[in-house]
Order: C-alpha cells, then sequence, then structure tokens
C-alpha cells in the first residue's frame, strides 16, 4: 500500500498498468535451510505435507520416487538435493509442493512452506553472475522484499531431467 | 446456445443410431436364419422409426427418407400381413438400408459431409412397397396411403376443416433445445399435411421461445386429415416427452385459439420484459375445455396403457436383450477407478488409525470390517466394468458369413463358441477388422464350392468356427473352418516369386511356410474377388494385433480345413500380478509369467569364476537376478537361503529372481511413469496396490536380457 501512496499522480495511468502486471506476479515462498525461495504461483497445483514416497530404482539422487497423490502417480524430487545441500530428514513440517508444467506433476520436497506474496517487477534484481549455494543455471531473478531476500526459481530449468 | 449444445447432440445421435443399426441388424439376420419374418416386423418398425425421428430431429434428411419409406413399407407388412412374400428379398433391401445408415452415420461421426442420396434405395423400397400393394387387398385403404395423398395436395387444405384437434406437450426438464424439438414436431405435422397455428410462434428465438416451451409446454392447434389415434401414435414416440394432450376441438373453439394465440403473441411482442405474461397465457385456452380435458385424457390414459402393454411383450422376446446394456465413456470409469483407489486409501487411514486402535472398541471393528468387504467388492467390479463380453463383436459375424455365402454360392454355417469371454474394452476395438479379414479369407479361400464339397465328401454345408477361450493371462481367439486347406506348395511358389523367402524352399517347416500367409502382398487365390484375394488384409490382420499386443499362429491340414489362432492378452489396464517384497519395496510380476518360487537350497547354488550365482533345478542351471542388488536397495535378506526364488519365465528364457518373500497375488491397475522418471531396465511400469501403496511392475523380458 505505501509504495502505491508515492506514485506521482501525472504518471498514474502509465503505472497503474504496471501495477496491474505486478499484481499478477504472485509467487509462492519456500525455505530451504536459511534460503527463501520463490515459485509463480500459476504453476503450482497443489501443497501437501510429507507423505510415504515409493523409491524407484535408477534415477539420479534427487528425484526420490514417485507419490500416489488421489490416484494419480506423480515422481517427486527434492529440492534440496537438487540444489547440493545437505540432506536433513523431514518433518512435519516437510512440504511437497506440486507443480505442473505443461501436463507434466512433479512433486518438490522443500524444508516448509512459507507464504505467497506479491512481487513486483521493480524488486526484482537480474540475476546476480556469483553463486554460493545455488546454481544460477535454476535462477530467474532475486527480489528484496521488505529486507528479505527471495530467490526466484525458474520452474522450466528445475524440472529439467537429465 | 443451439452451437454450444451441438457437439453433444451429434455424439448422442451417432451412438444411439449405431446402437440401432447394430440392433436391426441383429434382427434381421436372426429372422432370416429362422426363416421366419414375422416377428422380426415390429421391432424393425420400431427401430426405422426412431432412426427416423432421431435424424429429422438432426436434419439428416438422406438418413430420415429412407428410414421413412422404410418404416411405411414395414407399417404395411405390419399391419396387412400379406401372403406371398418373398422376405429375403426384402432382408436383402434392409441390409442394403443398415449399409447405408452405417456409412452416412459414420460420415456424421468424422464431420464429412453427406454426398449421396440413396434415391435408388428409395425408389427400390417404394416400388416394393407399391407392389404388395397392388398385390393385395385394393379394397382397403391404407392409413399411409392416405398420409401420401394428403401430402400431394396439401395446399387445398387452407380453408376446409378437417379433424380439429389442440395439442400440448411438455418436454422433460432435462431434455435440452425444446425449441428445436418443437420445431420439428411443426415439421413433421407440415409433411402430414396439417394446418399448424403454434404458441409460441417464433421456435428459433431462442432467449424467449424456449423458455417458454420450457414453462409451460409447447401449444399448437392442427387441422389435419389424420385422425386422433393417429396423431396419439406419432406423439407418443416423440422423444424426451413429459406430458402429452391431445384434445379434438369444434370450429368456434379452433379459431378462438388461433386468435388467442396470435393476441399473446402481439401481447409478447409489447411486454416481452415482463416474465409473467407467458404465465396467463396458458391458462386461458387450457380453462376452457376442462371438462373435454378430463375426458380425453381418461382416454388418453387408458390408451397409452394398451400400447404401453404391447410394447412391453414386445420387449420381452429374446431379441432386445441389448437393451441391458449401458455404455459409459471410458474417462469416466478411469476416473471412478482412481476416486475407489483414493476410498481404499482413506478406510485404511480411519480404520487403522492409531488412536482409535487404543480404544479397542470391538464394533467399531467389526463395522470396519464390513466396510472393507464393501469398498473391496466395489473395487473388484470397478476393474470387472471394463470388460466387455466379445459376444457383440462375434455376433456382427454372422452378417459377414450372409453376406459372403449369398454371393460367392457357398453354404456357410457359422458356430459361435465362448462369446461370453471378456475382454479389456480397448482391446474389442482393435480385434473387430482382424476377425472380419479371417473369416472372410476363411469362406473365400477355404470353403470349397458345394459340388467340391460333395465330392471330396464333406457335407455340402461348410462350417466356421469362431471360439473364444481364456488362456492364463490371455484370450484365444480361433477361426476355424472345414475347407480345402492351406496349400504348402503353393504358397512358397508364391512367396517365391513375389521374393518373401528368405531360406530354401525346401528348409521352410509348414508351420514357417503357413506364416507366409501374413506378409504384405501374398494371395494364393488366383482370381482377385470383392472380398478377398488382393494381398492385403491377412498383413492387415497381424498389424492390428500388433498394436495390442497379440499374435497370430495359423495351422493347417491339406484337404480338412484351417485353424488361425489369435493370442491376444487379457487387457491392457490390469494384471494379475503376483506382489513381493524386496526391504520397503514391492514389486510385481505378472502371474502368467511365474513358472515357480521356492527356497533356494545351499546345495544347488552355484557361483561362477566371475561370481555370477546360478541355481540347480531339477538339473538344469539357471542364473540368479537379486533384485536388491540389481536396483540397489537396502533389505536385511541377502542369504539366498533366508528369501524366496521366483522362476520367471519369457519366451524361451528362465532365470530365477531372488526377493525377500511373496506377498500374495493381487489384480493391480497398470500405469505408465511420468516421463519425469528415466527409463529403468526390468522396471515396465507401476501400479496402485489396494492399500494405497504403488509397486512397481516387473518386465521379464527387460530382466533376463
Amino acid at each position: 500500500m505505501k509504495e502505491k501512496e508515492i506514485i506521482p499522480i501525472n504518471a498514474y495511468n502509465e503505472d497503474q498498468q504496471e501495477i496491474l502486471d505486478e499484481e499478477a506476479q504472485k509467487n509462492l515462498t519456500f525455505t530451504i535451510g536459511d534460503e527463501t525461495y520463490g515459485i509463480q504461483i500459476e504453476n503450482i497445483t497443489q501443497i501437501i505435507g510429507i507423505q510415504h514416497i515409493t523409491f524407484i530404482p535408477h534415477q539420479p539422487p534427487y528425484v526420490k520416487g514417485v507419490i500416489n497423490l488421489r490416484g494419480q502417480i506423480i515422481p517427486v524430487m527434492e529440492v534440496r538435493t537438487k540444489f547440493d545441500k545437505p540432506v536433513i530428514e523431514y518433518d512435519d513440517r516437510t512440504c511437497i509442493i506440486v507443480v505442473n508444467k505443461e501436463d507434466l506433476y512433479v512433486g518438490l520436497i522443500v524444508d516448509r512452506v512459507s507464504e505467497v506474496l506479491n512481487i513486483k517487477e521493480s524488486e526484482i534484481a537480474d540475476t546476480p553472475s556469483f553463486n554460493d549455494a545455488v546454481r544460477v543455471q535454476y535462477i530467474s531473478g532475486i527480489a528484496h522484499v521488505n529486507d528479505n531476500v527471495v530467490i526466484l526459481l525458474d520452474i522450466d530449468k528445475l524440472l529439467e531431467n537429465q | 446456445m443451439a452451437n454450444q449444445e451441438r457437439d453433444p447432440m451429434i455424439d448422442m445421435y451417432v451412438h444411439e443410431t449405431f446402437q440401432l443399426i447394430e440392433q436391426l441388424e441383429k434382427v434381421i439376420i436372426e429372422s432370416e436364419k429362422s426363416n421366419e419374418m414375422e416377428t422380426a416386423i415390429n421391432e424393425i418398425f420400431r427401430i426405422m422409426h426412431t432412426i427416423k425421428g432421431n435424424s429429422m430431429m438432426m436434419k439428416y434428411d438422406n438418413i430420415a427418407e429412407l428410414a421413412h419409406v422404410t418404416e411405411d413399407l414395414f407399417d404395411y407388412l405390419r399391419t396387412k400381413h400379406p401372403e406371398n412374400i418373398n422376405y429375403s428379398h426384402i432382408t436383402n433391401v434392409v441390409l442394403d438400408c443398415v449399409d447405408y445408415f452405417k456409412e452416412e452415420v459414420t460420415k456424421i461421426q468424422n464431420d464429412e459431409p453427406s454426398v449421396e442420396k440413396a434415391e435408388d434405395l428409395t425408389e427400390m423400397i417404394v416400388d416394393l412397397l407399391e407392389s404388395f400393394k397392388f398385390l393385395g387387398d385394393a379394397d382397403s385403404i391404407q392409413p399411409e396411403e392416405s398420409e401420401h395423398g394428403e401430402k400431394k395436395d396439401k395446399v387445398s387444405v387452407e380453408t376446409a376443416y378437417n379433424n380439429l384437434f389442440y395439442v400440448k406437450v411438455v418436454f422433460e426438464d432435462e431434455c435440452q433445445m425444446e425449441n428445436i424439438r418443437s420445431f420439428s414436431i411443426v415439421h413433421n405435422m407440415d409433411e402430414f399435411g396439417c394446418e399448424i397455428y403454434h404458441f409460441p410462434e417464433d421456435l428459433e428465438d431462442v432467449d424467449q421461445g424456449l423458455s417458454i416451451i420450457k414453462a409451460q409446454g409447447f401449444q399448437m392447434i392442427l387441422n389435419c386429415s389424420q385422425n386422433k389415434k393417429e396423431l396419439e401414435y406419432y406423439f407418443e414416440r416423440v422423444s424426451f416427452l413429459k406430458y402429452l394432450e391431445i384434445k379434438e376441438i369444434t370450429v368456434q373453439e379452433f379459431e378462438n385459439i388461433k386468435s388467442d394465440f396470435r393476441k399473446y403473441e402481439s401481447e409478447r411482442d409489447d411486454i416481452s420484459e415482463e416474465k409473467d405474461a407467458p404465465d396467463s397465457v396458458s391458462e386461458l385456452p387450457e380453462e376452457k375445455a376442462d371438462i373435454e380435458k378430463i375426458e380425453e385424457k381418461i382416454n388418453n390414459e387408458s390408451n397409452l396403457e394398451i400400447k404401453k402393454e404391447s410394447k412391453k411383450t414386445i420387449a420381452d422376446q429374446p431379441h432386445s436383450r441389448h437393451q441391458k446394456y449401458i455404455n459409459v465413456n471410458v474417462e469416466k470409469l478411469d476416473l471412478l477407478m482412481n476416486l475407489v483407489g483414493e476410498l481404499v486409501i482413506s478406510e485404511a487411514m480411519v480404520t487403522q488409525n492409531p488412536e482409535l486402535k487404543r480404544l479397542n472398541i470391538q464394533s467399531i471393528e467389526k463395522s470396519a470390517a464390513q466396510m472393507r468387504k464393501i469398498i473391496n467388492e466395489v473395487q473388484d467390479i470397478v476393474m470387472e466394468i471394463r470388460m466387455v463380453p466379445l459376444a457383440m463383436t462375434f455376433q456382427r459375424m454372422n452378417r459377414i458369413v450372409r453376406d459372403m455365402s449369398v454371393k460367392t454360392n457357398k453354404e456357410v454355417e457359422l458356430v459361435l463358441l465362448g462369446q461370453e469371454t471378456e475382454v479389456d474394452k480397448n482391446i474389442i476395438e482393435h480385434i473387430s477388422d482382424p476377425l472380419m479379414h479371417l473369416i472372410r479369407n476363411a469362406i473365400d479361400h477355404g470353403i470349397e464350392s458345394p459340388e467340391e464339397r460333395k465330392k471330396s465328401g464333406k457335407p455340402e454345408k461348410g462350417t466356421v468356427i469362431l471360439e473364444a477361450k481364456n488362456s492364463g493371462g490371455d484370450v484365444l481367439i480361433i477361426v476355424r473352418d472345414d475347407g480345402r486347406g492351406l496349400d504348402k506348395e503353393k504358397i512358397l511358389e508364391k512367396a517365391n516369386k513375389k521374393g518373401l523367402l528368405k531360406k530354401p524352399m525346401e528348409e521352410y517347416s509348414d508351420k514357417e511356410a503357413f506364416s507366409l500367409i501374413f506378409e504384405a502382398g501374398l494371395s494364393t487365390k488366383e482370381e482377385v474377388t470383392n472380398f478377398s484375394g488382393r494381398g492385403v488384409g491377412m498383413d492387415a490382420v497381424v498389424k492390428e494385433l500388433e498394436k495390442i499386443g497379440g499374435i497370430a499362429v495359423v495351422e493347417s491340414e491339406k484337404g480338412n480345413g484351417t485353424h488361425v489362432t489369435l493370442r491376444i492378452p487379457l487387457t491392457l489396464a490390469i494384471i494379475n500380478g503376483m506382489v513381493m517384497n524386496v526391504g520397503e519395496n514391492k514389486f510385481t510380476l505378472p502371474i502368467t509369467t511365474i513358472r515357480e518360487s521356492f527356497k533356494a537350497k545351499k546345495k544347488d547354488i552355484i557361483t561362477d569364476t566371475d561370481g555370477n550365482e546360478m541355481i540347480l533345478v531339477r538339473g538344469e542351471c539357471y542364473s540368479v537376478i537379486r533384485i536388491h542388488e540389481r536396483y540397489g536397495l537396502e533389505t536385511e535378506i541377502d542369504n539366498l537361503e533366508e528369501g524366496i526364488m521366483v522362476m520367471l519365465e519369457n519366451e524361451d528364457l528362465k532365470a530365477c529372481l531372488f526377493v525377500d518373500q511373496l506377498i500374495g497375488e493381487h489384480q493391480v491397475v497398470v500405469k505408465s511413469f511420468s516421463k519425469y522418471i528415466q527409463k529403468i531396465e526390468g522396471i515396465s511400469g507401476c501400479a496402485h496396490l489396494g492399500d494405497g501403496g504403488i509397486c512397481l511392475i516387473l518386465d521379464p523380458s527387460g530382466l533376463i536380457a
């Protein structure tokens, strides 16, 4: 709301369009370790608690297996492992975010789901060229919201399984 | 709106009409077989009438027209019972109609424009009817005749008052497109040569016309030559009618109602916004003849009842047993199957709830057991629903045999065995064409001409046996004829000419030679006939079968006939599997691939120099595949003596799988993996287990290779 109030009146029409566009950018944020990540909400089908995962052999280490979601068999991958972070035990806050990209459903195992955040264009900085914990290739941008840093993920690249 | 509704309506029409056509074909063939037409006439008449009605409503005039004349023909046969009629001629005509309908409806289904008009056929039927009428008693005048006469001098009706009626119909609530249905009534009445006024007048006005018809029914007054019975007869056959009222009215009333209609129409135009207007409308004409109405109603009802009863007796006859089936979208079944799967999981969640268990209440446990039983039954039935008996497909072959025997001048009898054998819906769709080819081939190539058969001491009538039976996880469909059999030399010679031989002619065994008939481009028949001999067909049979994982085998003895056996998997969606576990992981093997399972003894186990383990069973040596090693699974059992050996067989290869234990035999629903999962050698997919868990389906060919 604060931002809205300081919009200069003469520029209102132009900026209104921008606000609308910006509002469409809703992101679900989740955490892995101390970092917060965001994925665009339109890719998300469902969030469920951790459940029994059936192991599938001969897969990359981050593919943990499949789950039975309402009769549908959905592969799940552990984002932690995908990002080369140390393995931790699942607890009751561990969640599976089921994402959907062109009829491909995949569950993402994350430490915990935080909130749905409106992220505006102006808050997103370009992908930094340096990298400490996460491979840059999955990042579509970095957002600064209320003094927090949210790493925005590129769902297409995240779901590539090579 | 009409456009949006189009698709489901067309689908429904196509579906319904196909069913009717199938039924029609069956009835006519059966009647021909039993040499007795009488019982079939009513049925055929009824079917033709329904086809006509449906087609008219959908504006498929070509079909409607042909159905109409055929209906006339059968109405004549039905009412007049003429003698000395050549029924075989009629049978041929009806079958021609069936073919035409099939073709046209297929076109509709595929969204192709209909080009052909069945003029020849229509003319033929009209001529036929005329000739019957001519032969029949000239004195009695048919209602149909007067109907035709009326049609021709429709113009003269305008002022003359014949029979006047007030008709009100109300459609069923969910029937959709009431205005179009009303329009088709008006259209039909027009054809009867009626002078007709109706309310609401503008049937194309979707908003108002439709809402009035929906709210208070469709009213009309008729001035026509038909009597009440005939009108009743027509209206009873209009589909989706909830309420029907037909009453005779006087000239005065006719004029009154007519002007009333006009008045409402103009009123409606004036205050079309007002919703109440149409309500007051219907009251007036109804009040007018209250007493009459009640009387008529009673009459109507008693009439209806009589007719219903007579219909019932038709329906009770054995040849309409198709009515027991309904068709369901397979997607819905899949959905149902998933839902039942979920039901099973939530049942387990409730009844296995640890807190509930701690309370240890016996009554709950009892009820839970009952619930589990019911849910299991539901699950079984849902799986069974997908299975369809082969009867329908087999019955269709009667027609093929009949056509073939007429046109080839051979007497052939078709014997159907094991019609009740069930296979998955998806599979049925793929075996109809191959069977047709095989039967045509059997009659055209296999069965000899009656003279030839007599000479070789066989009964003049040839026999083709179509048999289905279960064999393990497969269904065998066997087409057997008692004809001349395959000629090995001829086949080889021909194959040689076409360059199909892969080794010297002499080296071909019978089996190999016969299987050459499934190669593209081979036909041993010297001349190409209408039905077979062009050398396509047999290879098409194999190709179609391959799509569903089936194979064909030919056996033949010269002079004694040919057997073609099609081996087809029972289902693509459900397999009977042995579930076993390795650590926490569950696997399923198709039960048909399992030879035996046993505990290994230390003395039978051999390890070769490369560390490969083998096991000796009754003097034969099989390699041991440890599932937990192969797939990197954790298990506490790695001593071959502790776990269990499962011997599996794939074609000619055998091997022993080592697993922790067997859990039991289950029917499982096969699911393929998401493309996100990388292909795993030896695992073909996964399946839901009854408890909501997932097991992996082992693929023997992948495991052994």
